[in-house]
Parts: structure tokens; sequence; C-alpha cells
């Protein structure tokens, strides 16, 4: 079932004098299923609206449905047990990876690191054994060749992925990550997109990946959520969002390196399609406009072509 | 000095309110504008001669300054004596235990105990005693930012450098230490979130299995610190810092006329109060 969320508010330190409001009545479907990426840029929210997906925050008011689980804004501040025990299977629920999710790993071997929450769990031995093995299937990790090892010896994209088995180790429907390629290398960065696409194909996840960086919220999400100062402020399908060119300009965000260049080409006079976004995709269709054998209007035009790149 | 400390206290100051460990308090006032050598030096004198007062009438009169400085400070009352909170169960029985323990002439009769009128003297003695000593070393700490007091500290401490006190490496770990509590709060935070994602329980359950859930967040946070160190270690050698010789300030600690009145004022009431005695 998915997530609702409705006239979400948040103020942090309410009624002191350093009160200040981070979210305006957010409203906010995800439907199971789906790979939403949330942009905006530091200090939008986005890290305040993830947090109330599994009861790390709870609402100042507002309403957030997970599934069946309801949890309402005159919860805030009362945090009694059996709000507690809400929290708890909304924890179960929703998996949220954080920025750095490295720095969390304490235990002395990867298999006991990733089995930490399965056995806050109370699960049986078995129960957590297989759990662990599959997680680690599922992000790619060796269980012969690291599972025994302890995990702080590993390589940066091999300790966030421990990080990320741990919390696909609860079993979560909805996965969160928070800047999940923060601070790793492009073949790192590449390589976990893949992944993260992998878990949302192949295991049916609905993702919800945070990120300022457009050009790979872009070529994975189905659908955009833009946050400015707490409230949405652009969504849709990211062909949608990025027409919006002047708009995602304004607020201060830079849209996505293919997209400048299809919108510079077609400025440029090329009859390209705005709509496309994918690397190889683009290629194509540069590819289609291009009438093959018209080497004069190649040349004319390529006056336009080379400038246009060079400033992107 | 002061923007730089404004710049600083900005930006750690309401982590810092969050615990109550020497905060700072950014207001323009002639007690915060004095150097803080002068401060550190007279809460010394002060603490000094308030054990020299013994009758109550002199202790009484001890609380003058205070008062005196708590309105020249801008200080709202509340947040001096706030600390005082804590501290009232061992005020409340320092009280009762001089009624009850002092001989003396009779005033009441408790049961087995005895109030005695030397008790009760002695007893608000002791308690005025205390609350002025605490209210002049929170003012201390109230009205000079941490920068500064650890500054101040490493220049009245110079001169012991000649028999081995390492003045300048001790008053830099005191400023790293009280710049890095609002991070590893910040980090405690962090982590405490991401093990609480994963069904991680921090309050509930015996002590010892309270204690069995601070692993997963004390080692994290031990290895962030010992990272952040190296860090900031690595930091400070790119910039050449090379310990304390010859190393000179951007804004260098004045003493003004004001301070040095006001040391004298001190000096002097310190010196009569000697000879009075």
């Amino acid at each position: 079932m998915p997530i609702e969320i409705a006239k979400l508010n948040y103020v942090y330190k309410p009624d002191t004098p350093l009160a200040s409001q981070a979210l305006f009545d957010i409203d906010l479907q995800i439907a199971d299923g789906e790979l939403v990426g949330i942009i905006g840029r530091t200090g939008s929210g986005k890290s305040t609206l993830i947090q109330h997906l599994n009861g790390l925050l709870a609402p100042t008011s507002g309403t957030i449905i997970v599934d069946e689980i309801v949890v309402q804004g005159t919860m805030a501040g009362k945090v009694n047990r059996e709000v507690r025990s809400k929290f708890q299977i909304l924890r179960e629920r929703v998996g949220i990876v954080f920025q750095y999710p490295e720095h969390q790993l304490f235990e002395e071997t990867v298999y006991d690191d990733i089995a930490y929450g399965p056995r806050n769990l109370g699960l049986m031995a078995t129960e957590t054994k297989e759990r662990v093995l599959q997680a680690m299937d599922m992000v790619g990790l060796d269980v012969e060749k690291v599972a025994q090892r302890s995990p702080l010896h590993l390589s940066g994209g091999q300790k966030r992925r421990v990080a990320l088995a741990g919390v696909l180790a609860m079993r979560p429907r909805k996965l969160i990550l928070d800047e999940p390629t923060a601070g790793l290398d492009p073949r790192g960065r590449e390589q976990l997109l893949q992944l993260i696409r992998r878990l949302h194909r192949e295991w049916n996840l609905t993702v919800v990946m945070v990120s300022h960086h457009m050009d790979e919220v872009a070529r994975l999400a189905n659908r955009l959520v833009l946050l400015d100062r707490g409230k949405v402020a652009l969504q849709g399908r990211p062909e949608e969002v990025f027409a919006q060119k002047e708009k995602i300009t304004l607020l201060g965000m830079d849209i996505p390196f293919s997209v400048k260049l299809m919108h510079q080409l077609q400025e440029a006079g090329w009859p390209v399609n705005l709509g496309i976004f994918e690397n190889e995709a683009i290629v194509e269709e540069i590819l289609r406009v291009l009438p093959a054998g018209k080497d004069n209007e190649w040349s004319r035009n390529s006056r336009n072509g080379p400038e246009g790149q060079a400033s992107c | 000095m002061e923007s730089e400390q404004q710049e600083r206290a900005g930006g750690t100051g309401i982590m810092l309110k969050d615990i109550t460990l020497g905060q700072y308090v950014h207001l323009e006032s002639p007690v915060h504008r004095l150097d803080p050598r002068t401060k550190v030096i007279i809460t010394l004198l002060y603490t000094i001669a308030l054990f020299l007062l013994s009758s109550l009438t002199s202790v009484s009169l001890a609380g003058v300054p205070i008062i005196a400085i708590i309105l020249l400070s801008k200080l709202p009352w509340h947040y001096i004596f706030r600390g005082l909170k804590p501290l009232w169960i061992f005020i409340v029985f320092t009280l009762v235990m001089h009624f009850l323990s002092t001989p003396g002439e009779v005033l009441y009769c408790l049961g087995p105990f005895e109030v005695t009128q030397e008790g009760v003297i002695q007893g608000l003695t002791v308690t005025l005693r205390l609350i002025w000593l605490y209210a002049g070393a929170t003012l201390l700490t109230l009205t000079t930012s941490p920068i500064a007091l650890t500054d101040g500290m490493e220049q009245l401490l110079t001169p012991a450098k000649r028999v081995g006190l390492p003045a300048h490496e001790f008053a830099m770990m005191t400023s790293i230490a009280l710049r890095f509590i609002p991070t590893l709060i910040e980090e405690t935070e962090k982590i405490m979130k991401a093990q609480s994602s994963r069904g991680a329980d921090f309050d509930s359950g015996n002590i010892f299995r309270r204690a069995k859930s601070m692993v997963p967040l004390m080692v994290p946070l031990l290895l962030s610190a010992f990272r952040r160190a190296d860090e900031l270690a690595m930091a400070m050698e790119a910039r050449c810092y090379r310990g304390g010789e010859g190393r000179t300030r951007f804004r260098p600690l004045v003493m003004r006329q004001s301070d040095y009145a006001l040391l004298g004022v001190a000096g002097l009431a310190f010196i009569l109060l000697l000879v009075w005695r």
C-alpha cells in the first residue's frame, strides 16, 4: 500500500525563540513500486521530510499514512508506548539509508553488522541468517569472502553496501536513500545507481531517493519532487519537470547536463525531442535528427553545435 | 576578537544550550568587553576573599559586587541562578546539617535535635558563600566566550612555561574540545537515528540492556571522533601549525584602561581585606 502525506508541517524546537519551520503543508503520495526522486537545495527540507516516513520525527501537524499505519500531528511531543510500538512497526516497513551510512557500522564482522536489525526484531537465528545472506546477495556482496571480515577493513563502496544490506535485512517494503552516492568515486557511484535500479526492478521495492544531484535522480526516477524552502515546488515525471527549465533555474537548481544539451540543440535549430534525457537515448536521438548524407547542412550548423556544448 | 567570537558562538551556541557547560551568552555589555584575563584574575581574587570572610554580615556584603556585575552584564537573572537548581539538594543539606550540628544557644527543639542560633548563622554563612561562589564562576563563563577564556588562561599561564607547563597546548586542547562538543552531539543524534531505523531501542529495558544498547552508538561515535581528530590534525598541519612557539595572534588580547582600573580596585580591595582581617 502507498505512502500518503497530507498537510504535513514540521517545526524544529517549537515554542522556543529558536523555533523554525522546516516543512509547510506538504502533500505527497508515493504509490507502491514507484521510484521517486526528491531533490532540493541544502536546507530545503528533504532530510526532515524523509525522517517522518519511519517515525524518526513526528509531525507537528498533518497526517502520514504508510500502509495501514496512521501517524498524526497531535502525536508530536507525547511519544507514549502506543506511539512507540507504532514507530517500531513503521521502521520494519520503511528502511532509511542515511547519508554516509558506512559511518554507522560497528560490529566485528560484516555478518553481525547486517544481523543487527533482524536481531533487534527478535528473530530466530535461522531466520536472521537467511535474511543476512539474502541481503548480502541483494547488494552483491560475496558471502564467502566478506561475511566474516571486519566491516572497517573494506573499501568505501563495499562498506556502503554492507550498510545498505543492514537496512535491507529488515525486509522493508519501502526503501529511502538519503544522498546514496555522496562521496563515492564515479565508478562506485555508477555501480550504486545500478544497484538501486536493480533493487527497484527485481525486488519490487518502492524507492525514494533524496539527492541534490539532478543527473543521477533524473536517470533513475519515474517521478521527481522538487522541494524548495519546505514546500513542494514542482513535481511530475522527469520530462515534465525538466520542461520547466526556467522555474528550476529560478529555484537555484541545475538541470541535468543531458537536458541542457537537448535544449541547446533545439535552440540551435535541431528538431530534437526534449523529453529525452537518458544518455543512450540521447545519442540515438541526435543520430536520428542528423540527416544522413546532408554534409552541407551539418557543417553549416556545426558552428553552433560545439559552442553550445562547450558552454554547458 | 569580538566578531570572531560572535561567529563561533552563533555557530555553536544553539547546540551548547542543550547541555549546561560553560554556556556563553553573547551580549553587548561592559562586562563582556573586559579582557578575559581581568575577569579570570578578579574571579580568582573574589573566590579567595569569600573564604577569608567569616561573619554573616561580611559574607552577605560580598554579594554586592556580584549583583552589581549581573546588572552591568545585562544578563537576565534566571540565567545565572538557573544552574543552582541541580545544587539545591546540596544547599538544603548543608543548611540543615549546620542548623542541627553546631553547639550553642538552643532556639528550637526538634525531637532529639536542637536548632541553635550559632547553627543558623553558620549555616546561612556557608550557604551564601556557596551561592556567591557559584554565581561568580557562572558570571565568568556566561560573559566570556570559551575561546576568549582559553586565550586568557593561556596568556596568564605563559610565565609557567619556564617550569615546563605546556600552557599553549593546554589552551589549544581545551578550545578544540569545546569546539567539538556540538559536533559530537550532532553526530550522536545522527547515529541514533540510523540505528533506530534498524530497530534499535535506546530507552527501555533494565540498566544492563540499556548499557548494551549503547554499543552500536558508542563504537561509531568513537570512530568518527578519531576520524575527525585525524582530519583536524591534517588540516592544522597543512596550515603549518607546529605548536605555540612564535605563534602570533590574529586578534591579540588587549588590556584597556577599564581593565587596569578594575584590576586596581579589585587588588586594593583584596589587600584591604587582608589587612583589615
